[in-house]
């Protein structure tokens, strides 16, 4: 069996195990087994779209030029690092790779396997997050091997991304009842999410190199070191040390893997477990926390959407408040962060894994699905959303109608997103994760929904500020009432 | 009652039933008998409506299962062939969230939760994840979620595999006190000696089709059960074709 072919059967079984029987009226947005062409296209032409705009950075001059290709180059291995470890995490969990384990394979072809299923799933999607822009500054300043330069660095961002992803993806655990074996996996899980956090600093370090006079510094760093290395002999230095570490690393990451991988059943507690009946709602609040806390990517990403990204976002209002003349644009913002806050709800369906096909056989309607995954969301998300709200109201001028908005949007979006995904659960009992839905349509719901916060923030613009807070609660209004028609036609709707 | 008229599936050119007709009776346990692919689990799957049938209809105490599957699923309880749990979730937390799920008050609850932990033996497991479960407590699990509501009709698709003796024992004499209740009891099996143990009825499937029913004596009565079986099934004489070729 050959490695694009075990690559072919994991990613297969991926979706397989995710939907019996593809729905028609949803088949774009969702993967055939084999061929990932359609996710990838659709992330290409995003980051081609993102990727030149930022490229138009060249017509402030080179010096410019550098420091955007550096980021692009950074924005490439973080997003590669936060796919692969999500994607690898699958893989664990849900036992992928147990259908190939009996089969005599070897080690370096398990390693090409590895690699090719990254690619599937968004990797060949992931050079063109660096390469438009190179290519827009490419021709603007007439240098060719800009471009040369960041078609190598992408590739070796791509290996780079992947062996990082694979390292943070051995740690993944099976389920296990061992505290620490969770707790080190969430924190993994928890850096692996924030990845995005250390672009900024980063940035900044590089600038300051590069304020400091040190433009010979700058040649050094990839992927400009890529573009220049027949010049300078520290350029050739560093991309060949970047390649050696990149190898290096994919190796370790993608044999460690393996070796989890197959590693078994992970080492149990001696102790005889203890055990209690619970009754009511709490038995059903009990099965959805107990469920995120032993696994730890969900978990992580609770923890990341739920409690940090709220506080990362509102927080600096308070510390800094708001610009001059924008205090009315308080409305539209946190409806934006409580309404994008919802969307996190997903967690809580695709975490059920292949227990859910347990659930088919019970008498419950979409409706009643929806409601326990809100009813959780609101138990997790409450008490940091209070606080954010309690905050607005006694910290900021006029923060009362704010702070309503806040919780209003919050979770009246995550009733929302719950609908939505109850009605767009498989008809056959089927394991739910995200090909369940669709990666691509999870991403075409989070930016319809971007888009209609933004929207309302971009008229709040030209509305006089009186009515800003007004536009918003229609927002509100309008989402609450799509909120009761989709409640009362899931509500008919049996799992 | 439980009652299929002319009921025909097919999952693209698999024909899984082929017009079957039957009604299974309360206050008796019935077995399924056939061979693997015979439709013994699609035909189980429709009582609950998991699968819909492409044409005719299944009533279960005059709940059309398609129409109102969250009703039937209410008096029905179902155990598939297929071990489905959560690995992430210990027994304890899973049958009180469906005790949750079926609106089942606490006391009776717990009353009911304590006597099937003791009569399965699972008292130490109950604390273990799914995932660390042993094959036969997985699928003792499964049938524990069947009971746990109490139903009228009971659906235990292949119960018995993975099953330790004294499991099954416990497991049969159950089921017959269900039966002795006036519930409807049925399980599928394609081992003849097990529905020849335990049902008082046979309904013996083949290819999609009802090939023969009755009561266990009358068939019975007319010569050992897998003569019978091979005779309906028509696979005496394949299987005679073939040894002989062998
Ligand atoms: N979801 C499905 N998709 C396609 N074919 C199926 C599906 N379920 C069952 N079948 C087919 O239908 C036939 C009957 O299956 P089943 O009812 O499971 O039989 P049994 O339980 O008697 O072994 C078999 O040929 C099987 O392969
Ligand atoms: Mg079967």
């Amino acid at each position: 069996m050959s490695w694009r072919r075990i690559a072919e059967v994991v990613a297969r079984e991926a979706a397989y195990r995710s939907r019996r029987e593809a729905e028609r009226s949803l088949r774009f947005f969702r993967m055939s087994g084999g061929s990932m062409l359609k996710y990838n296209a659709f992330l290409l032409a995003v980051f081609t779209f993102m990727s030149s705009m930022i490229g138009l950075s060249a017509f402030s001059g080179p010096e410019v030029a550098y420091l955007t290709l550096i980021m692009l180059f950074l924005m490439e291995i973080l997003m590669g690092v936060l796919f692969m470890a999500l994607n690898l995490q699958v893989l664990v969990s849900d036992r992928l790779l147990d259908p190939i384990f009996h089969l005599p394979v070897s080690e370096p072809e398990i390693r090409r396997a590895l690699l090719w299923v990254g690619i599937y799933w968004g990797g060949a999607a992931l050079p063109f997050v660096l390469i438009p822009g190179a290519a827009v500054e490419s021709y603007l300043l007439r240098d060719p091997l800009i471009l040369v330069g960041a078609i190598m660095g992408s590739l070796i961002a791509l290996v780079l991304s992947m062996a990082l992803g694979y390292l943070a993806g051995s740690l993944a655990t099976r389920y296990t009842r061992s505290l620490k074996g969770r707790a080190v996996s969430t924190v993994v899980w928890l850096l692996v999410l924030s990845v995005g956090f250390i672009m900024g600093p980063l940035m900044d370090a590089v600038s300051q190199l590069y304020e400091g006079g040190a433009v010979q510094a700058l040649y050094m760093v990839p992927p400009i070191s890529f573009a220049v290395m027949f010049e300078s002999s520290g350029a050739l230095l560093s991309s060949l040390l970047l390649v050696l570490v990149s190898y290096i690393l994919f190796r370790t990451g993608t044999s460690r893997f393996w070796r989890v991988v197959t590693r078994g059943e992970v080492p149990l507690p001696k102790r005889p477990a203890k055990w209690s009946l619970s009754f009511g709602f709490t038995a059903a609040l009990m099965k959805e926390v107990k469920m995120a806390t032993r696994t730890p990517r969900i978990f992580a990403s609770i923890i990341m959407y739920s409690f940090i990204f709220p506080l990362v976002f509102i927080f600096p209002f308070f510390s800094e408040g708001l610009p001059q003349g924008f205090s009315g644009f308080l409305a539209p913002l946190v409806l934006a962060v409580g309404g994008l806050g919802g969307f996190s709800i997903l967690y809580l369906y695709v975490m059920e894994a292949s227990g859910a096909k347990t659930l088919y056989s019970l008498p419950l309607t979409r409706g009643r699905v929806a409601l326990v995954k809100f009813y959780t969301f609101l138990t997790v998300n409450m008490p940091v959303a209070i606080l954010i709200a309690a905050a607005l109201a006694v910290l900021m001028p006029n923060g009362a109608i704010p702070a309503l908005i806040y919780l209003a949007a919050l979770s009246g979006s995550a009733l929302l997103n719950s609908l939505t995904y109850a009605l767009l659960l498989p008809k056959e009992p089927s394991h739910w994760s995200t090909e369940t839905f669709g990666r691509t349509l999870v991403a075409v719901l989070f930016l319809i929904e971007g888009m209609a916060y933004f929207s309302v923030g971009i008229a709040s613009l030209f509305l006089p500020n009186g009515l800003r807070a007004t536009t918003s609660l229609i927002t509100l209004a309008a989402i609450w009432i799509v909120d009761s028609i989709l409640l009362t036609v899931s509500g008919r709707r049996a799992l | 009652m439980l009652k299929y008229e002319n009921v025909t599936k097919s999952y693209g050119a698999v024909h899984a039933l082929r017009g079957v007709s039957v009604h299974f009776q309360p206050s008796k346990i019935h077995a399924i008998l056939g061979p693997n692919g015979s439709g013994k689990s699609t035909l189980m799957k429709m009582a609950i409506g998991l699968v819909k049938p492409d044409l005719g209809t299944v009533r279960v105490y005059g709940i059309d299962p398609v129409e109102d599957p969250i009703s039937a699923r209410k008096i029905v309880g179902y155990a598939p062939e297929e071990i489905v749990i959560y690995e992430s979730l210990t027994p304890a937390e899973y049958l009180s969230f469906l005790g949750y799920i079926y609106g089942i008050p606490k006391d009776g609850l717990e009353i009911r939760l304590k006597t099937l932990i003791k009569i399965f033996k699972m008292e130490e497991h109950m604390g273990k994840l799914g995932g660390e479960l042993s094959h036969g407590n997985r699928r003792k699990l499964l049938i524990m979620s069947a009971l746990i509501h109490d139903p009228k009709v009971l659906i235990l698709d292949e119960p018995f595999s993975g099953l330790d003796p004294e499991i099954a024992r416990v497991l049969k004499e159950l089921m017959r006190k269900y039966a002795e209740e006036g519930r409807i009891v049925i399980f599928s099996t394609h081992i003849l000696e097990l529905a020849e143990a335990v049902a008082d009825e046979v309904t013996i499937m083949h290819l999609g089709e009802v090939v023969a029913k009755g009561p266990m004596e009358e068939l019975r009565g007319k010569k050992d059960l897998e003569t019978y079986f091979l005779e309906v099934t028509g696979l005496t004489s394949e299987l005679e074709e073939l040894l002989k070729a062998l």
